[in-house]
């Protein structure tokens, strides 16, 4: 049985607990264990200098290390910033820096020996794709869904590491039975990193991304990046109101997709806490004969 | 109206630029392309100077005089020698980042060098040059008229009142009036095929010069670059050389330190690379090859698949720089008054007969700075001279005809004819009979150019005019090329006569100047280059 | 071999472009810009589009090739060949000047200008106490491989919503000057970089990493550039405060609960509780309307006090430099 050491990020404890919640009810119906970091800080998301995120992402490496687990994110950016720290940390010289003058104050080592996968690479790495179509028990069948990855699950290539990485989520949309809708911008900026410094850049993007999922016919964009749903979801509104268009595009986090396709209660997975009303996909869904409950 | 008006934005103009500004001129550029797109920016080496303990600069003057086999001015090579580690400190100081030993600045020993004399920034000191010369010239606050092609200087009753250009985003010419000029034009590359052009290496300067008068110097000597990747006009850099490349034929290695000159070890190369074949390899690693050598292997890996760290590089010799240009004397003055000239169109004797890795760089450099003092002190002792409208109103007259006839094949085939015949002709290896085909054809090219024209009346960005133009340069500098070979009886350096193998002394120990006139080039021997020698 | 090359005409103001064919006869390793000077040379002289040096240096001749940007003379017919042809664009995030050349100085050249330019030497050159290393040029050396392609900016998210954001080549140029020892005006410099439009407006997407095709890394110099801008004590320009505050409010969320509180970091970017509260009211209302937020106050976490400590630890091996 899989078990991996839980990252859960700043957002999905905050403004996006659905996140959370569907994340632990999926991982529960696949039988793979998540035993919660709870003392460890924010990775830096790339805005905080790594003169001060490297310590702190080392912290949590470590931590994971002295479980003897994998680190698992459930954010595209924490999985890129810690990634990040933790390919710097493979550097011996660094490495005896930042134990030295950070970790030891509090009796750590980092050994530089942890892994960091996103819980989009440990759906299809760690537990399979055929072993998730044989849990399939509502196909997304007639849906087509436009992914979005959030930057750091893309590049840059030495931190994202295999190439085929790229193209997870529409390997896992196919598995669940739905269609894929490619936009151009998949693996773009959502526009999040800028939405509280210049405001009309993010706000830009986001209508530029879900303009086009719209143009292509999507019914859904699915994304395995709480930032990217904040800004997707959240700021849509306006972003469409700027560019002067509707778009009401629904964003379905990963975990809600996949929750979804195994028979999980589209209530308890959140879909009702969404700015853009998710209620067409819920409609849209096959009744499931008994309700399937997350152990 | 400028002080000073510098043509051509590559490392010479710039530095000419940035030297005449520093005298309080005010200084424009007018460039073809944007500065940073100039050919400078492809020079890979590094300059020579006497920067390392234990070396001189007298030693690198008589390494520069014996590679110049024996025609070196003495006086010029002895004054940019001596100001060589002055002028790499500045380039420092300026930002140029050059490899450093530790903190001491680090130097590679190139072919030809007695010892380790050569400053590198990795393997792009001219792009890394250029964009830091660059820097400081918008820094300075010099104007560009960037995408301008000067077509003519403005020449009238024997003195020049600016040049007359082209702005290729409107077709519209005008004089860009100016008390100086400086030419930095660079070399006529596009003469030769093989070669390691850039589509501006047309020698116009040295064509514009000539027309108007001034005399050009020492056109007879066309220096190949030994391995230039095959198939491509990529040089692969010379640091490679001092990193013990080593050059593999059908018939063995062949290396550049047999003691037979550099003439001998291209003809031998070029030989090898008709027979059957030349490849490069080298000692080098993975690492030198990804830090080093960066800038070249990758290119040579998008251009071959090739990774130079492993495999063999197909090479051969390709024309690479004129030696001559247009005569100066040693503050970069020409045979026309408030015309200047400096790095490659300028004939300055500085290689002599053949040019050493590592001193071309110095001598746009040099140059540059020499030419801009100059040209800056002249424009301060003269006052503004009336604009002269009489070139203005030929060039556009000469323009509008050419827009109404017709141009493109047939300019396309004559350049490659012409590029042909130069390579083949007036290349490695020569003889009169040749000389004198090349310059029958020459004259024929040059009749068929004048019936020729842009193939469209198109206004913007119209590149039929620029080609037809730029034909017209080539055809100029190719008249002036061969009928200083041809007079040159006897072989030096790269010039080689096979009906006159040898080097003679006794009677070829001058320079030869080459005028134009309405019967054709006129040469005149000089024991000096300067335009008045 | 014989290819075909569908190259776009018009001027920038054309909407619907034509693709005029042109038919060549080349050999396999030529590349894509020499075949097109040979179109231009023997077909079509009005033919507009840019170039020099032919070997990859001058970084004039990027177009967008069979719909992906090149440094076309470093491309191959054979590599860029699709079913015997080639479609030739401009590059698109740039504006059109004419045919396939863009507009470079609205794209690159203004902006690149815009920063203070050229190094302001502060005596550290070679020999002598003040001398520097060729370990503190490298990293220079490294950024001045850049031939202002413009393939970065063609990557580039931002400048893809907004033309006036410096992007990644004018700032990589920024990072020459501020990472080399020998200029003196590092503070100035991040100053000037941190306006709007500048540093603090990347998004950190990483596509100027993933377009550069010489392997400067330019996401990652620009966030040298705000490390060292941090470093510093310079968080924003001076016309607009914005960056800087939400860098402080992120930093003493993270500082004091160990984790991020997004709402409270999003007031305090926008000015504080009165102008951010606000401005974040409809949003937050809709929120918790919807059960994404609750009103109680931002947890302190377990672990915090340790993350506190970090800082402390932090401030203390960074002061040296402020």
């Amino acid at each position: 049985m899989n078990r991996f050491a839980f990252y859960p990020g700043c957002v999905s404890k905050g403004s996006c607990p659905e996140l959370y919640e569907s994340v632990v009810q999926v991982m529960g119906l696949l039988d793979m264990e998540v035993e919660e970091l709870t003392d460890v800080g924010c990775s830096g998301a790339g805005v905080l200098t790594s003169e001060v995120s490297d310590p702190i992402n080392a912290r949590t490496l470590a931590k994971a290390e002295q479980m003897g687990l994998a680190l698992m994110t459930i954010c595209s950016t924490c999985q890129g910033v810690i990634g990040a720290a933790a390919l710097r940390l493979q550097d011996p010289e660094y490495r005896a820096f930042i134990n030295k003058e950070y970790l030891a104050a509090e009796g750590l080592e980092y050994q530089g020996t942890t892994e960091v996968k996103h819980f989009l690479w440990v759906l299809v790495e760690d537990f399979g794709l055929d072993e998730l179509k044989a849990l399939v028990r509502r196909p997304l069948e007639g849906m087509g869904f436009s992914p979005f990855y959030g930057c750091y699950l893309r590049r840059p290539a030495d931190v994202v590491g295999r190439r085929e990485r790229r193209t997870y989520i529409e390997k896992i949309t196919e598995v669940l039975g739905g269609t894929v809708v490619n936009i151009s911008g998949k693996g773009k900026c959502c526009g999040f990193p800028s939405l509280t410094i210049n405001e009309p850049n993010a706000l830009a993007m986001t209508a530029k991304h879900t303009g086009e999922a719209k143009d292509n016919g999507a019914d859904a964009m699915v994304t395995p990046c709480p930032l990217c749903h904040l800004e997707l979801d959240g700021e849509q509104t306006q972003a469409a109101a700027a560019a002067r268009r509707t778009i009401e595009m629904p964003i379905l986090h990963l975990p809600q997709m996949v929750g979804l396709a195994l028979g999980l209660d589209p209530k308890g997975l959140g879909l009702g806490r969404h700015f853009v009303s998710t209620a067409k996909i819920v409609a849209q869904l096959e009744p499931v004969e008994a309700a399937v409950t997350a152990t | 109206m400028h002080d000073v008006l510098v043509v051509g934005g590559g490392i010479a103009g710039l530095r000419a630029a940035l030297a005449a500004s520093s005298r309080g001129a005010e200084v424009a550029i007018a460039s073809r392309s944007h500065p940073t797109r100039s050919y400078s920016v492809a020079i890979q080496d590094g300059l020579n100077a006497a920067l390392i303990a234990g070396d001189t600069w007298k030693a690198h003057a008589a390494d520069t005089s014996a590679w110049g086999d024996g025609l070196c001015v003495a006086q010029v090579v002895d004054a940019v020698c001596e100001a060589a580690p002055e002028l790499v400190r500045e380039l420092d100081q300026l930002g140029v980042p050059f490899n450093r030993s530790g903190t001491a600045l680090a130097c590679l020993q190139l072919r030809g060098a007695g010892t380790a004399r050569a400053a590198y920034v990795d393997d792009m000191a001219g792009l890394v040059i250029l964009q830091t010369l660059y820097e400081q010239a918008v820094r300075a606050g010099i104007t560009f008229y960037e995408e301008w092609t000067a077509t003519s200087l403005a020449v009238e009753d024997g003195g020049c009142t600016g040049v007359i250009a082209l702005e290729q985003a409107t077709g519209e010419l005008q004089t860009l009036g100016a008390k100086a000029v400086v030419l930095a034009t660079g070399g006529p590359r596009r003469l030769y095929e093989p070669s390691t052009a850039s589509l501006h290496c047309t020698g116009d300067g040295i064509a514009m010069a000539y027309r108007a008068g001034a005399p050009l110097v020492d056109m007879e000597f066309v220096q190949y670059h030994p391995a230039v990747l095959k198939g491509h006009r990529l040089a692969i850099t010379e640091i490679a050389w001092a990193h013990g490349a080593v050059l593999a034929t059908a018939g063995g290695t062949v290396t550049g330190d047999d003691g037979a000159g550099p003439g001998a070890f291209l003809r031998a190369l070029q030989q090898a690379a008709d027979d059957g074949g030349v490849e490069m390899t080298g000692a080098w690693d993975a690492d030198q090859a990804k830090g080093l050598f960066f800038n070249t292997s990758h290119r040579v890996k998008q251009l071959t698949g090739l990774d130079m760290a492993k495999e063999p590089l197909p090479v051969r010799p390709a024309m690479h720089r004129l030696l001559g240009g247009i005569a100066v004397d040693a503050q970069g003055a020409t045979g026309i008054k408030g015309v200047y000239a400096a790095g490659e169109c300028a004939g300055t004797g500085f290689h002599g007969a053949a040019g050493l890795d590592g001193n071309f760089l110095l001598s746009s450099v040099a140059s540059g700075k020499a030419a801009g003092l100059a040209a800056a002190d002249h424009a301060s002792s003269t006052a503004e001279p009336e604009e002269a409208d009489r070139p203005l109103h030929r060039d556009r007259a000469m323009t509008a005809k050419a827009l109404g006839r017709p141009g493109g094949e047939p300019l396309a085939a004559m350049r490659r004819e012409l590029a042909g015949l130069m390579h083949g002709k007036a290349g490695m290896v020569r003889d009169a009979g040749g000389l004198q085909e090349a310059a029958r054809r020459i004259v024929e090219m040059k009749e068929t150019h004048g019936s020729l024209g842009a193939g469209s009346t198109s206004a913007d960005y119209n590149f039929g005019l620029a080609q037809y133009l730029d034909l017209g340069s080539l055809l100029d500098v190719a008249e002036a090329i061969a009928a200083s070979a041809l007079g040159r009886q006897e072989s030096r350096g790269v010039h080689f006569r096979s009906d006159y193998a040898a080097r003679d002394d006794a009677r070829w120990s001058v320079h030869q100047l080459v005028t134009a006139s309405e019967a054709g080039p006129v040469l005149r021997e000089s024991p000096a280059v300067a335009p008045g020698g | 071999m014989e290819l075909t090359f569908n190259v776009r005409r018009g001027d920038g103001r054309t909407k619907d472009a034509t693709y005029q064919a042109y038919h060549v006869d080349v050999e396999p390793e030529t590349s894509v810009f020499e075949a097109l000077v040979k179109v231009r040379e023997e077909q079509d002289g009005t033919l507009a589009f840019r170039g020099n040096c032919a070997v990859g240096f001058c970084g004039d001749c990027t177009m967008l090739v069979n719909g992906r940007q090149e440094v076309t003379c470093l491309t191959t017919v054979s590599k860029a060949l699709k079913d015997d042809a080639i479609k030739i664009d401009p590059i698109p995030y740039a504006p059109t000047v004419k045919d396939v050349m863009y507009d470079a100085k609205r794209f690159i050249w203004d902006k690149v200008n815009s920063f203070s330019p050229g190094v302001v030497f502060n005596g550290a050159g070679w020999g002598g106490a003040q001398a520097v290393t060729d370990d503190d040029l490298r990293p220079v050396r490294r950024a001045m491989r850049c031939t202002m392609c413009g393939i970065c900016d063609q990557g580039c998210t931002v400048i893809d919503v907004n033309l006036d954001f410096k992007g990644p080549a004018a700032l990589t140029k920024v990072y020459r000057y501020v990472f080399d020892p020998r200029d003196g005006r590092a503070k100035e410099r991040v100053v000037e970089a941190g306006e709007t439009n500048g540093v603090w407006d990347c998004v950190h997407c990483w596509e100027a990493s993933d377009h550069c095709p010489f392997d400067i890394d330019p996401t990652h110099r620009i966030m040298d550039l705000r490390d060292r801008s941090v470093r510093l004590g310079v968080k924003s320009g001076t016309g607009n405060r914005q960056a800087a505050r939400h860098y402080n409010a992120f930093e003493r969320s993270v500082e004091n609960h160990g984790w991020l509180d997004e709402r409270n970091v999003a007031i305090q970017s926008y000015g504080g509780l009165i102008k951010g509260g606000l401005k974040m009211m409809p949003t937050g209302l809709a929120a918790l309307r919807r059960g994404k937020a609750n009103l109680l106050p931002h947890p302190k976490r377990p672990g915090a006090s340790a993350i506190k400590a970090l800082f402390a630890r932090y401030r203390e091996v960074t002061r040296t430099e402020r």
